[in-house]
């Protein structure tokens, strides 16, 4: 060969220092999980088909027949009332479990007598069963939505608690240091370094409660009979409509996972710089 | 053990009678039944002065600088911030952590990262400190990044947010637990330069610099004393003046002939430290 390979020139010198992207946020698009979808539906499709030829009892509706039944109580407004009652109750108990568990979970993080003298206290509590509290409760509160809302404050309280008392105390040390080295007080670098630094584990303590709540909510609603999603379900197992009785489950599926997905976008946005949020396998 | 002896370089440590900072019969024991991570350690550093420490990893470089900044108290022994005695961490005095992830706020953004350490001073004016931070951010070559959390940086890049962060504080004291051990050797060069130009600027202030390193070409290039720390448990093995023409360039001073002696002195005296055994059935 006798031609030389050609040079490449070298870059401008004036050019533009390459600018930083400008969005530090990472924001994921959505993607639908096909996948999963697909089989989803091909389970109910499988069901339908069962339920149509093998199984024929009057207990196992068809899923068609659920939609359908689903459908007519939507449209009808029975069921979202009861809805609307379960989801009231919902956040009234899961919003003061939050503000009750960070506010106690913080006091105890943040002092040492407080978790020496109320420990013993709390490890009593915690593993009571919230469903054996409730004769207890509905003598002292009586059937009504106080005693579900109180329940749910009960059950949901604990895993927020604890998170953050553990996420205020596992504040690693050189961050503190850090601050300390700047000049802040105690008080100050509990507010600044060690609550912020929590919040990723309150955020796991919140996302875990959110489910518990929701569980406790059904759950009274059905023993006290007290109105709302739960009742609404014994009801239809009583009337034997199992239609509507299992639309009513559905129901409750759904909203657990929109809770869940709700839950886990929240906390995506709120405690965006903790990396391994998702690594309990949802989404 | 070595067989020559590099020249020794004129040794000795600060002579002059005003110290900023004295560290006098430092020990520290971690646990009452622990090992003894620092035996006696002492040393001065003058106003004005930039000084390295380098040691054998794990010899409790660390340990000395979380006692010197008043977060860890020794077990025995004093450290002294012109002639009172530190027992918590004073206001003229940044540290620049090892564990500099650890030591950044991942909530906050590069730039409130470093803005932090101004954010409690009410008598500061609010323009004054943006004008800190650019200043402190621009320094490190991290213009441009203020609004990134510290979790999208690279670990040079968050190594420098936590220099920036400290250099805005504008401390008397900068004390820096090996600060450039995750940038790379460009940026590296920039970087040390820049601490010189700041102790230059800042100098008649008293503006001091203490640094710990692993690198010794560094240490040589940046101090004007070196203080080499023996293995664990530590104590002073040898200061060394450094006696290099002031301003320092990269390629004259890391050239000069005085640089090189000094630097074969230093591995001599290192190598000396490590105790190094001769291979068995090898004769030197
Ligand atoms: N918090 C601690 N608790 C108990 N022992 C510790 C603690 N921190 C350090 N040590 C011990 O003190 C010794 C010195 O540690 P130090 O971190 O000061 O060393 P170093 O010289 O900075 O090491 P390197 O060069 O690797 O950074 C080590 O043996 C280490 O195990
Ligand atoms: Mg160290």
């Amino acid at each position: 060969m006798s031609t030389t390979t050609p040079v490449r020139e070298a870059p401008a010198t004036d050019r533009e220092p390459a600018a930083p992207p400008a969005s530090p946020r990472r924001r994921r698009s959505f993607r639908p999980q096909l996948r999963g979808l697909v089989f989803a539906v091909g389970l109910l499709l499988l069901l339908e088909l069962l339920t149509a030829t093998v199984i024929t009892s009057l207990y196992v509706p068809r899923p068609s027949e659920v939609a359908a039944a689903l459908g007519q109580e939507l449209r009808a407004g029975d069921m979202l009332s009861g809805v609307g009652t379960t989801m009231g109750a919902y956040a009234q108990g899961l919003g003061i479990a939050i503000v009750a568990g960070v506010l106690s979970g913080a006091v105890l993080g943040a002092s040492r007598t407080a978790w020496q003298l109320f420990r013993v206290v709390i490890e009593f509590l915690r593993p009571l069963p919230s469903v054996a509290l409730i004769p207890f409760s509905i003598l002292l509160l009586g059937v009504g939505s106080t005693t579900t809302v109180a329940m749910i404050v009960y059950a949901s309280l604990w895993p927020i608690l604890f998170n953050t008392y553990y996420g205020v105390r596992g504040v690693n040390e050189v961050s503190i240091d850090a601050a300390r080295t700047f000049g802040l007080k105690r008080w100050q670098i509990f507010l600044r370094i060690q609550l912020p630094a929590a919040a990723t584990s309150i955020a796991t303590g919140i996302r875990v409660s959110s489910a518990i709540a929701l569980i406790l909510v059904i759950t009274v609603e059905i023993l006290t009979r007290s109105g709302g999603l739960g009742y609404y379900i014994v009801r239809m197992q009583v009337a034997i409509r199992t239609e509507d009785m299992y639309a009513g489950i559905v129901v409750v599926g759904v909203l657990g996972y929109a809770i869940a997905v709700l839950m886990s976008w929240l906390e995506r946005r709120v405690v965006f710089w903790n990396a391994d949020h998702r690594t309990d396998g949802s989404r | 053990m070595s067989t020559h002896m590099a020249t020794a370089p004129e040794q000795g440590s600060a002579s002059s009678g005003d110290p900023i900072l004295e560290v006098r019969e430092l020990r520290k024991r971690y646990r009452a039944d622990g090992p003894l991570v620092c035996d006696g350690l002492g040393f001065r550093v003058e106003r004005g002065e930039f000084v390295a420490i380098i040691g054998p990893s794990g010899c409790g470089k660390s340990t000395l600088l979380r006692m010197m900044s008043g977060l860890l108290a020794p077990t025995s022994g004093t450290v002294a911030l012109d002639g009172r005695t530190i027992s918590k961490p004073p206001p003229e005095m940044a540290l620049v952590f090892q564990d500099y992830t650890r030591s950044l706020y991942p909530w906050l953004t590069v730039e409130k990262n470093v803005r932090f350490p101004l954010a409690g001073d009410k008598k500061m004016p609010a323009a004054e400190k943006s004008r800190r931070v650019a200043e402190a951010l621009a320094s490190v070559g991290l213009t441009g990044f203020e609004g990134y959390y510290p979790g999208a940086l690279s670990g040079g890049m968050q190594q420098r947010v936590a220099i920036a962060r400290a250099m805005a504080f504008q401390p008397q004291i900068l004390l820096l637990d090996e600060p450039f051990a995750s940038v790379d050797a460009l940026t590296k060069e920039g970087l040390e330069d820049t601490l010189l130009d700041v102790r230059d600027r800042l100098r008649d202030a008293g503006n001091t610099m203490l640094m710990v390193t692993h690198d010794i070409d560094e240490a040589i290039y940046l101090a004007d004393r070196i203080v080499i720390l023996s293995k664990p448990p530590c104590v002073v093995a040898e200061e060394l003046q450094v006696r290099l023409p002031q301003p320092r360039t990269q390629v004259e001073t890391r050239s000069d002939p005085e640089f090189l002696r000094i630097r074969a002195y230093i591995h001599d005296v290192m190598g000396l430290t490590h105790q190094r055994q001769a291979v068995p059935g090898q004769q030197n």
